[in-house]
């Protein structure tokens, strides 16, 4: 048994007055392990944090950050709302289609690249922003695409 | 691609008076930092409070609430501060700077505050996505602990404060502070009916001080130059500094701390260098997304909370979005209100479906497939969401598209009579609905 | 606490004033003035109001001044001088009313023609009386597949969902399984379970009674009715002996549905799955007539026939044999008067009678000074359980009850083996041997030590100081124990001790007459001295321990009559066989745990058509004792030995439980039971208590086959030794033999136990365990 998922999730645990509150923390580490929350996943996390495994879904299913199904070994997301797409956005979510031969919301074919949409992350004065393997690309434009897709193609899983 | 780019200080400016990052213990003590929470060690709650009270500060997280009071009403029992760096309002990105830059300002705020209201720890809950910013946190508060600041008693006190990062993981209403405390608790972060008040029954169901980043951080400041110092720099409502997140197109966007009575034309045009391009603006959103957007001639509106009421909006977090004239003012719509629906967290009836049915009508006006009729039910729409949800989200859509409906009401009527987008190509929110593109003829600019 | 005139607050309804607690939630006070809100999320014994669904919504002015924003009136509450105008008389709340039911019906299917829940629909009913009639929609609805089986006993259609959130509240606030959920966020909000796997908990079908729309219907029930073609028939459970108050819906003759008559003082409204789902009819291996036995086997015979048949054996035995060679063992599920009428019977020929397995675990009336009723939880300040069966599994609801009590405050405390359903939660947990629950009951009581190990310091000092204990047992030990535990604790002064008996009526078997323990019984088979038997709704080989030598002591007797419903092991070597009713076909009283006496009604008449009182006082009749064949006659001869006799027509509608004398005599004294040995090495000892989803009709009905699915439990410990791991396929071998399934790994369980969740006939002791 893998017991340093147990042993991470009992030390977030620890921080709280209820071991409910780790849920959150739990899911993330399971996730950096497993890159996403297979049902086997979900059942591991269920047992270290004493949750019934049905609620660790719904609490999951809630935000945006956990993958409930498989994705690439690397996540581009690209901010879409508002601030970005007036600073082109758009132009930056075409360039990465074109690069990586999927759409906005699926997996390359080579299985290296999950590209998504996100909303806004935060970064809306030094956009367009994108994040890559959950770190932040500021003032990302189109150009950038290329080069930054081929590091992905060469580099191992990383989010 | 390059990493964040920080404005250069202003001369009146608080919180960030400084070039570059302010991130090690070290330097924050050499501008005589930590000197207030030891200071404060020794001042009673109530003088606390009334020191909050008279500089006017007022919450920075989109409510403006005036902090002394919120602070003076916290329960008897058990005590926790939670810092709120949900940061999501689109447009916002304040706090993500103030702790890249100012992290331990934060910290010390949160010794002040818990001190005060006798609470043994903090829970700072940050967006997941800021995975720099928890790094950065979690570095200064390693620092703290060396240095004895956090986990024993400063002298004076024998209140020992821990403090802890609670990372969330990509939901914009955990913002709202119900839903953050229901996610801080271990659930969905859906909202809850008040009462009861975070301040009765919070996290963990114990009395909670719930307060954003910029809020506490400017605490320490406050003690330093003293309440009066402070609200000197005033409006009638509003007093201090604010710090304020410039993006959209704008020549030179990023954060400008400014004092309250500066206007928005101070901070687009003076700060900003003015709209981007040479273009033309076309209208402004003076407190993230979900404001009521303002048109060019309110410019000179004071960026402080009354005046911006006043002025038909609201200053919300700071954030000011400047529009230019190529944009869509339908896909526009459509694009803020698809956030809000995607973000709806689905507990109450007319958030969950209102937001749903806005956005399906958007689409069907944007593709020009609708009927007129519809935007008067567009407008209804609004009547019917707006002051009926569990918590504010449903009106921060009904909000904005309602005043997008009242000044740009031809552009909408344009995609239905004509049937085309009468801004074209030009329009940078035309290439995300490539589905809606396809069925628009494309008319030159 | 009372409100006294003092703390009242005026509040104004539409103009009606009203005198109310202050912090009444306003849809209460509103209709204490006639004036309804309609509400869909609002149910109070669901938790604080969520003011999710907005139904709601109304117009609110305190100290003359408006609130801003229209106001949910299920939480917000009154205040003093507050002025409510709700849709009737504001424009405003009549405007947020009109939005949220267009709201709620955007994506809602309207296909109410072939819904089970048309007509008994609130959303129907709402939409009807306050609804726009056209809809404004001009986008697609959102459409699921549909309907999915939650469970095979509940089916889920996501179209008519509302999202009001009362089933999952239900599951994580009431039941606290947390197995049903909403997944998604948003307008893709989903009700589901963990990968569709079925909803497994004991109280599951209540969300079926609580979803205010046809979104979750109990599959039993699909398609088999309509409103207009159905009679409701108040009656009460007989599952066990909490007596939950039901209705059963009748359709042109058939019983096709269960559910619940709230009970504020039983039930509170809830039904468990058990209740609401073992159906007795139409059952298989139902017994429809009479059988003898000749050389060449069973044969049909006439009422008229078996019942002589069966009285001239009796007295035959006894006269030739003497007083206790006939022996009348009943399964503790008998109403009150047919009880009473085998009673008869068996002082008529002397006979043993036993209505459980033990006769010192049944001695339920010398717990009543100390006895406490069920809603004494709800003023508990401590609750302690002690035993290896879950409380669900002895008295169904009674767990929800505890948990309320908890979730209010009472501290939890919880001495078992581990492993049972209530644990997770409880606020403190001490873990003991298998099988010592008699040891910890008399170590507390001051009579004897502690099992080795266990610390009973904290318990005893919490015990010392609560102001309104509860003590639980679940475990079948003698009586006289907990009683001297009750005694030591002053419980007929604070508190009290609520009894957990097996059987549905065991309480009220016994005091009509039928007292005595299986053990004897047994005893008496195997030494030859009984040579009649009479077994009464139950089988003793397949529902009492020992069930291998209740196989060999039978075979031994001279004469075995068995009285069952439905086709069992006995039945194959009986020499008499009478068909007895089942629950719903039954008339007459039964005595729950507390002492309550309810009333049974008939719904359906059992497949023989003939009462089981009528047949018992056909068998009395020739025995010359009399017993009328009515139950009513029979109750009135029972009720005048009462302390507190209520009258046949006082049991109607909910029952009442009025209070007996809390007089406190000295206890029987009984020898300090000694703590079970420890298992050798690389042996185990098995828990495998009887379960709430056992017996007959359970057995029987497919809608609760996916609550049986067996599984073994383990420590972690014990398992990581053994190399196996969760979900691996595991063997339990033990005395009544050998038990497969699943495994589950628990890290509360004592290392050294393995916990099965059924075994056929309870059974305890060494256990081998391998992966197979
Ligand atoms: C939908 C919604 C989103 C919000 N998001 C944030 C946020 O991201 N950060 C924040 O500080 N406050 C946010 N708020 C405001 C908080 O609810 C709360 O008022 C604030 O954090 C209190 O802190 P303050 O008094 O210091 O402003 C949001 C409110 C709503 C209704
Ligand atoms: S299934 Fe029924 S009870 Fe559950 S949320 Fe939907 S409408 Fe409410
Ligand atoms: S009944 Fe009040 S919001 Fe649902």
């Amino acid at each position: 048994m893998s017991d340093s998922l147990h042993d991470a999730i009992q030390a977030e645990i620890a921080k709280y007055p209820d071991r409910r509150s780790a849920i959150l923390a739990a899911l993330r580490l399971a996730q950096a392990k497993y890159r996403w929350l297979s049902p086997e996943a979900f059942e591991e996390v269920s047992r270290c944090i004493d949750l019934p495994v049905a609620q660790c879904v719904a609490v999951a299913s809630f935000y945006d950050m956990y993958f409930l199904e498989p994705v690439g070994e690397h996540v581009v997301e690209v901010c879409t709302n508002v601030s970005c797409a007036l600073v082109g956005a758009a132009d930056v979510v075409a360039a990465f289609e074109m690069e990586l031969g999927c759409s906005l919301g699926s997996t390359s074919a080579d299985g290296k690249v999950t590209l998504r949409p996100v909303e806004c992350l935060g970064g809306c004065g030094w956009g367009p922003v994108v994040s890559i393997d959950h770190r932040y690309h500021e003032h990302f434009t189109a150009d950038d695409v290329k080069p930054v897709v081929a590091g992905l193609r060469t580099s191992e899983g990383g989010h | 691609m390059q990493g964040p780019t920080f404005a250069a200080p202003r001369a009146d400016a608080i919180l960030l008076d400084f070039e570059g990052e302010r991130r090690a213990l070290a330097q924050y003590e050499a501008a005589g930092g930590w000197a207030q929470a030891k200071a404060a060690t020794g001042r009673a709650f109530d003088e606390i409070v009334q020191e909050l009270k008279d500089s006017g500060l007022r919450g920075r997280g989109g409510a403006g609430f005036p902090t002394g009071l919120k602070v003076s009403f916290i329960g008897k029992g058990d005590r926790f501060l939670v810092i709120n760096a949900d940061e999501s309002e689109p447009g916002t990105f304040k706090d993500r700077e103030l702790i890249l830059r100012n992290p331990h300002a934060l910290l010390e705020g949160c010794v002040i505050l818990c001190n005060a209201i006798g609470a043994k720890a903090t829970y700072i809950f940050i967006r997941g996505e800021y995975a720099t910013e928890a790094e950065v946190l979690n570095a200064a508060i390693e620092e703290s602990y060396a240095k004895g600041y956090l986990g024993k008693p400063l002298s004076g006190t024998s209140n020992a404060v821990d403090i802890y990062v609670h990372r969330g993981a990509g939901a914009y209403i955990c913002g709202e502070e119900t839903a953050l405390l229901s996610a801080l608790n271990g659930f969905r972060g859906q909202p809850t009916a008040k009462p009861p008040f975070p301040a009765v029954s919070g996290a963990w169901k114990s009395p909670t001080l719930l307060n954003n980043v910029e809020t506490v951080a400017t605490v320490p400041y406050i003690l330093a130059m003293g309440a009066q110092t402070y609200q000197a720099l005033r409006t009638e409502q509003t007093t201090g500094t604010r710090l304020m997140s410039l993006s959209g197109n704008v020549q030179r966007p990023g954060n400008y701390e400014l004092p309250v009575t500066a206007t928005y034309r101070d901070l687009i045009d003076g700060c900003g260098g003015g709209v981007a391009g040479g273009r033309t603006m076309k209208a402004f959103i003076p407190g993230g997304s979900s404001a009521p957007i303002l048109m060019p001639d309110m410019l000179d509106t004071q960026i402080a909370v009354e005046t911006t009421a006043a002025a038909g909006s609201m200053a919300g977090s700071g954030a000011v979005i400047v529009i230019d004239t190529r944009t869509c003012m339908v896909q526009f719509a459509l694009r803020v209100a698809d956030f809000y629906r995607h973000e709806s967290c689905g507990k109450c009836t007319p958030c969950r479906e209102g937001t749903r049915w806005m956005v399906e009508l958007l689409k069907r006006v944007e593709a020009g497939e609708a009927t007129m009729d519809e935007i008067d039910l567009l407008v209804e729409l609004c009547d019917r969401i707006e002051g009926k949800c569990l918590c504010p989200l449903g009106d921060a859509c009904a909000m904005p598209v309602r005043s997008y409906l009242k000044h740009f009401r031809a552009e909408f009527e344009a995609h239905i009579d004509a049937p085309a987008c009468p801004a074209g190509p030009a329009s940078p929110f035309g290439a995300l609905y490539p589905s809606l593109r396809r069925t628009l003829p494309v008319v030159p600019a | 606490m009372a409100a006294t005139e003092t703390n009242l607050v005026t509040v104004t309804f539409d103009g009606r004033e009203l005198q109310v607690a202050p912090g009444t939630p306003l849809v209460v006070a509103a209709a204490e003035v006639g004036i309804e809100i309609p509400v869909f999320c609002y149910e109070p014994r669901l938790g604080p109001p969520i003011g999710a669904c907005r139904m709601c919504l109304v117009e609110v002015e305190i100290g003359g001044r408006a609130m801003p924003k229209l106001q949910a009136a299920c939480t917000m509450t009154t205040q003093d001088g507050m002025v409510v105008r709700t849709a009737a008389t504001s424009a405003p709340a009549k405007e947020g009313q009109d939005a949220v039911l267009e709201f709620l019906l955007l994506n809602h299917p309207l296909d109410c023609p072939v819904c089970d829940k048309g007509g008994e629909c609130p959303l129907q009913d709402l939409t009807f009386r306050y609804g726009p009639g056209t809809s404004r929609m001009t986008i697609p609805k959102r459409t699921y597949e549909k309907p999915l089986p939650i469970s095979p006993s509940v089916l889920i259609d996501r179209e008519r969902c509302i999202l009001c959130y009362r089933c999952t509240r239900f599951s994580s606030d009431v039941a606290e399984d947390g197995e049903l959920v909403a997944r998604e966020r948003g307008a893709r909000s989903v009700i589901a379970t963990f990968e569709e796997r079925p909803y497994v908990g004991a109280f599951s079908g209540n969300v079926t009674e609580l979803c205010p729309v046809g979104a979750l219907l109990p599959t039993p029930y699909r398609f088999k009715a309509r409103p207009w073609e159905i009679v409701n028939v108040p009656t009460v459970c007989t599952g066990c002996a909490v007596g939950c108050n039901t209705w059963v819906t009748l359709r042109e003759g058939k019983a096709e549905r269960v559910i619940s008559r709230n009970h504020p003082e039983v039930d509170e409204g809830w039904l468990c799955d058990r209740g609401r789902f073992a159906r007795h009819e139409p059952l298989v291996e139902r017994l429809a007539e009479p059988l003898i036995r000749d050389s060449s086997g069973l044969h049909p015979a006439t009422w008229e026939e078996a019942t002589r048949s069966t009285a001239q054996r009796l007295r035959h035995v006894s006269a030739l044999k003497g007083a206790g060679a006939v022996a009348i063992v009943t399964g503790g599920n008998l109403t009150n008067e047919e009880a009473y009428g085998w009673a008869a019977i068996a002082r008529s020929v002397g006979a043993r009678t036993a209505s459980g397995p033990v006769a010192a675990a049944g001695e339920w009336e010398r717990l009543d000074p100390y006895a406490a009723r069920i809603d004494d939880l709800d003023r508990s300040d401590l609750i302690v359980v002690i035993g290896d069966a879950d409380v669900a599994d002895r008295a169904g609801v009674v767990d929800l009850r505890i948990r309320k009590a908890r979730r209010a405050g009472a501290h939890l405390a919880i001495v078992s083996a581990g492993g049972t359903i209530l644990e997770r939660d409880a606020g403190s947990f001490v873990a003991a041997p298998a099988g010592s629950a008699a040891a910890i009951v008399a170590a507390l009581a001051g009579a004897g030590a502690a099992p080795a190990g266990v610390d009973l310091a904290d318990l005893g000092a919490r015990l010392a100081v609560a102001s309104h204990p509860v003590l639980v047992v679940t475990d079948p030990i003698a009586i006289a124990l907990i009683e001297q535990l009750a005694h030591t604790l002053r419980l007929h002064e604070r508190g009290g001790v609520l009894p957990m008996p097996r059987g549905a009526n065991e309480r009220g078997a016994r005091l009509a007459g039928l007292s005595g323990g299986g053990d004897a019984v047994l005893a008496g088979l195997e030494s030859g001295e009984i040579r009649a038997v009479v077994l009464v709704g139950l089988d003793p080989t397949a529902e009492w321990p020992e069930a291998e030598r209740w196989h060999m002591a039978l075979a031994q007797a001279d004469h075995v009559v068995t009285v069952s419903a439905f086709v069992n092991s006995a039945v194959s070597w009986s020499h008499i066989v009478l068909p007895q009713t089942v629950d719903h076909e039954r008339e007459g009283t039964v005595t729950n745990l507390e002492g309550r006496i309810q009333r049974l009604r008939p719904v359906t008449k059992g497949p023989s058509g003939r009462s089981d009182l009528v047949a018992i006082a056909a068998i009395a009749e020739v025995l010359g004792v009399p017993v009328a064949p009515t139950p009513a006659k029979v109750y009135a001869t029972l009720a005048a030995d009462l302390t507190v006799p209520l009258s046949w027509s006082q049991l109607n509608g909910r029952a009442p439980l009025p209070s007996r004398g809390r007089e406190a005599r000295a206890p029987k004294k009984v020898a300090a039971p000694k703590a079970p040995p420890a298992p050798a090495a690389g042996r185990f000892v098995l828990v495998a208590p009887r379960p709430l989803f056992a017996g007959p009709a359970v057995e029987r009905t497919a809608a609760l086959a996916h609550q049986r699915a067996p599984w073994v439990m383990l420590n972690h410990a014990d398992a990581d030794a053994l190399g196996v791991a969760e979900h691996d396929v595991i063997s339990v071998t033990h005395a009544g033999g050998t038990h497969t399934g699943p495994l589950r790994i628990s890290r509360r369980l004592v290392a050294g136990a393995v916990r099965i969740n059924w075994a056929g006939a309870p059974a305890t002791g060494d256990a081998t365990v391998v992966r197979s």
